[in-house]
């Protein structure tokens, strides 16, 4: 609970940052939020153990898929390509509601920063020149 | 020093001889003049451990010297008489001699330091070839190395074991309690028993670590085994028997996306080289264990599979592959592989009723990804065969309970299909269901016979009862196509389908969908439905006739109709709607008159709208506009300012009704915001608006709505408010 607590204000954060130009209150936005708030209680066990990293694209990579237990490893894969797939869709409603689809590249920026500034210790990032380091 | 050199060097050939030939060996030997000749030994003759330590008090540094001298008289004599074996099993004076002077040359110019070795040969089988074999004392055994072993097409080199117990007799050799190295520090428990005679080989490994097998075959390394594995080996001529046990075994690959552990398998076979054909024979039952194989996971619960068949130069055969898959059932096949060419030449599978709730949960799901959820129950029985050009024939039996996707978005009950697809012949598929529902929708039981010839399949016609109307499918077709210019012949699927609704009763399908009342039908014309990247879309229009008037909606297409937020995209255009009627169903006072309305780019996200631009107008004509007192409170709450309170607080209270000329509102939603207009703009500097109510008659009553920017959840809360009869004038 803490963990989604945590993600969800890493998320208003995230969206804070442009929050004087960007409305998100939005159906699409909302929903894909929530899909992304129930899926990370999945995914949050996996940031901690490594296997699982946040990249300089605003997206999650699984980095270490040995890290991550057999039984757990397609049910991960899978919510891994769901979570990006709802990353993508939340940078472009941003940028839709605000009637600027042009902002979504901008928008997707931020988050990847905003992602990374605000992992927890211990979660592996992306550096900008590529290479992960562990916070 | 010649006669020390001669002494040692034979004493050191007969030691090693009195291991190998134990019967014929060195005690015979010396009884028949050798040793005794140069030495008076009276403790008898002196074993392998005495010689080792007489060798190691040698300076190999000296013995080398005054060998470059011994040598060359020796070759000389050779030249003279050949070195071998004698009538009575043992080796020549002078041959040994030789033979021991190269050990002794190269022990002492290889390690400085003096050991026994002796070339043993070759070994030359239907199945391996053994070269340059040596054997070598030690202590608590010997050391035995293999120069090359070549077998099942591949080919080891400098193979080394020790034997704590270990025979040499007339070509036999037999290693107990041995230790193959493999790697730099790895170890594996080996015994064998090799009879010349009869080609025998019998080879065990116990409990041998999974990690060692890398060091023998260095491809395995990328996949990093783990675990314990034991296996025995019986040759016999040209025919071998083979058992394999893993312990614990796990392996992975460096992407991670193939990977076992804690896996228990046994695994057993025979095979027999007949002429130039060799036939094969195993089995593998999987006791425990678990695989993931991106994107399936497996755990080991009893599957077993045994196949037979042949292998040659040109082919490798399945003629009988049997699997059975506890909790799922039984699959039967036969493959054929053309190995000059590379590629399958035939592969047939028949399974019987399998359980569709596992196998899918397997196999099929984890295809799928997170979504959409497939829940499937029943029993499916199938069969697939496969030639050297493509996919021959497809039989599917399915008898399903249920199928559920999408956690009850969609569902169909008694699913049952019989599908005998033929590659080369005209066919008829029957699929039929006892009716299920599509989100809140009921849909009836249906049959849909589906002809089929090769790639190219289609019906006519195929009605869905949909609560009191049918929702009809026709004219489907849909043909693969291969396009030629594609690199690779990529395939292609091109389908068409037109469909309709037959007349649904409005009151029946607002009551279903948890909707206000609403009178008239629903009917629809689809000419096309189409299904790309994500998106169905339905061509043509979808009438309602509701409320004496009629709604039109037109570009509909549902984007991501099986993900988390699939949305709906149309435009809806709304004529001559009976306001009376209208404003009853929604409890929203009284007006009389007709409206039209107009929605654009309408975007909804579940039952959420996401985006367009609306508006709503006064239809054009004649005929009586009458408002009530509660409506003009209603609409102003929308956006107006007070003009409900205005007429509370005026002689207009006196009034139930009013006339008015035009009533309109518009709104573009965007961002959750919904920006207001209304009929005309009203100037007025701080106090500009736009009228909603433009009055008309008598009394006359216009309403101006202030307000520009309204929340759309605001908005709604406030319909809400209204329906449920409780709204008030809002004063902003």
């Amino acid at each position: 609970m803490k963990t989604i607590l945590l993600w969800l204000l890493l998320l208003a954060s995230g969206v804070a940052l442009a929050q004087s130009n960007l409305e998100i209150n939005t159906p699409a936005v909302a929903q894909i939020k929530s899909a992304m708030a129930v899926r990370h209680g999945q995914l949050a066990p996996h940031y901690a153990s490594g296997a699982l990293g946040l990249a300089q694209d605003a997206s999650v990579q699984l980095r270490d898929p040995n890290a991550v237990p057999l039984a757990q490893r397609a049910a991960v894969q899978a919510a891994v390509a769901a979570e990006n797939n709802d990353r993508t869709a939340l940078y472009r409603e941003i940028a839709k509601a605000n009637g600027n689809p042009s902002w979504e590249t901008d928008i997707r920026s931020t988050f990847a920063q905003r992602w990374i500034d605000k992992a927890q210790p211990g979660w592996w990032v992306q550096t900008a020149q590529g290479a992960w380091q562990k916070k | 020093m010649w006669l020390c050199i001669h002494l040692v060097c034979s004493t050191a050939i007969r030691a090693t001889l009195y291991f190998s030939k134990r019967e014929h060996g060195y005690e015979k030997a010396e009884k028949s003049g050798g040793l005794t000749r140069f030495l008076r030994l009276e403790n008898g003759i002196p074993s392998h451990d005495t010689a080792n330590r007489i060798f190691r008090i040698l300076d190999p540094k000296q013995i080398e010297q005054v060998f470059r001298s011994w040598i060359s008289g020796v070759v000389g004599t050779l030249r003279r008489k050949r070195m071998g074996w004698d009538d009575d099993g043992h080796m020549n004076l002078l041959a040994a001699d030789l033979l021991a002077a190269v050990l002794l040359l190269f022990s002492s110019v290889a390690t400085a330091a003096l050991q026994l070795s002796l070339e043993l040969g070759s070994i030359h089988h239907p199945a391996f070839e053994a070269e340059r074999i040596r054997m070598q004392p030690e202590a608590g055994g010997v050391l035995l190395s293999i120069g090359v072993l070549r077998g099942g097409g591949r080919q080891i080199r400098d193979l080394r074991l020790k034997c704590r117990d270990f025979d040499w007799a007339s070509g036999n050799i037999r290693c107990a309690g041995g230790a193959l190295k493999v790697g730099a520090d790895n170890t594996v428990p080996i015994d064998f028993n090799y009879v010349a005679a009869s080609k025998t080989l019998d080879l065990t490994l116990r409990d041998a670590s999974a990690a060692s097998l890398a060091g023998l075959l260095p491809e395995l390394a990328a996949w990093r085994p783990q675990g314990k594995f034991s296996a025995t080996l019986h040759l016999a001529g040209s025919k071998a028997n083979f058992k394999l046990d893993t312990s614990m075994l796990a392996f992975a690959n460096v992407a991670g996306t193939q990977a076992g552990e804690g896996m228990m398998l046994h695994v057993a076979g025979t095979v027999r080289d007949v002429a130039d054909t060799r036939q094969w024979q195993a089995s593998i039952a999987w006791q425990g264990g678990e695989v993931y194989w991106q994107p399936w996971y497996l755990k080991g619960a009893g599957q077993t599979i045994t196949a037979s068949g042949i292998v040659d130069a040109t082919q490798v055969r399945v003629d009988a592959a049997h699997a059975v898959l506890p909790g799922i059932g039984v699959l039967d096949g036969q493959l054929g592989w053309n190995r000059p060419r590379g590629v399958l030449t035939a592969l047939s599978l028949a399974s019987d009723a399998w359980q569709v709730a596992p196998a899918w949960a397997q196999f099929g799901q984890p295809l799928l990804g997170e979504t959409p959820r497939v829940k499937l129950d029943g029993t499916a029985r199938f069969a697939l065969a496969i030639d050297a050009s493509a996919t021959r024939s497809f039989d599917l039996d399915l008898d399903l309970h249920g199928i559920d996707v999408s956690e009850g978005r969609f569902v169909l009950a008694d699913l049952r299909a019989n599908v005998p697809w033929r590659r080369d012949a005209a066919t008829t598929a029957q699929i039929s269901s006892g009716g299920g529902k599509l989100g809140e929708l009921p849909l009836g039981a249906f049959s849909l016979p589906l002809a089929m010839e090769g790639w190219r399949f289609g019906f006519d016609k195929v009605e869905l009862p949909v609560l009191d109307g049918r929702l009809l499918f026709e004219n489907f077709t849909a043909q693969r196509e291969v396009n030629d210019g594609a690199k690779g012949g990529e395939a292609a699927w091109r389908w068409q389908l037109a469909g309709a609704l037959h007349p649904l009763s409005m009151p029946l399908l607002s009551k279903t969908l948890g909707l206000p009342r609403m009178e008239g039908l629903l009917s629809a014309t689809i000419p096309r439905i189409e299904y790309a990247d994500s998106t169905l879309t339905l061509n043509g229009s979808l009438i309602v006739s509701a409320f004496d008037g009629y709604l039109s909606v037109a570009g509909l297409k549902v984007i991501d109709p099986v993900g988390h937020a699939p949305r709906v995209v149309a435009d809806i255009d709304a004529r001559h709607l009976d306001l009376a009627m209208l404003t009853q169903t929604f409890s929203f006072g009284s007006i009389t008159g007709y409206i039209d309305a107009d929605v654009r780019g309408l975007e909804m996200v579940g039952r959420q709208p996401q985006s367009f631009v609306a508006r709503i107008e006064t239809s054009p004509g004649e005929f009586g506009k009458r408002i009530s007192q509660r409506a003009v409170q209603n609409i102003s709450s929308l956006g107006g300012a007070g003009a409900g309170a205005a007429i509370q607080r005026s002689f207009l209270r006196i009034f139930d009704t009013f006339g008015y000329e035009k009533i309109g509102l518009t709104c573009r939603l965007v961002g959750g915001i919904c920006e207001m207009g209304g009929v005309e703009e009203i100037e007025g500097g701080d106090r500009a608006g736009y009228l909603m109510v433009k009055g008309g008659g008598l009394p006359a009553l216009s309403v101006i709505g202030y307000n520009r920017r309204v929340s759309w959840e605001e908005l709604v809360s406030r319909l809400e408010a209204i329906a449920a009869g409780n709204s008030r004038p809002v004063i902003e």
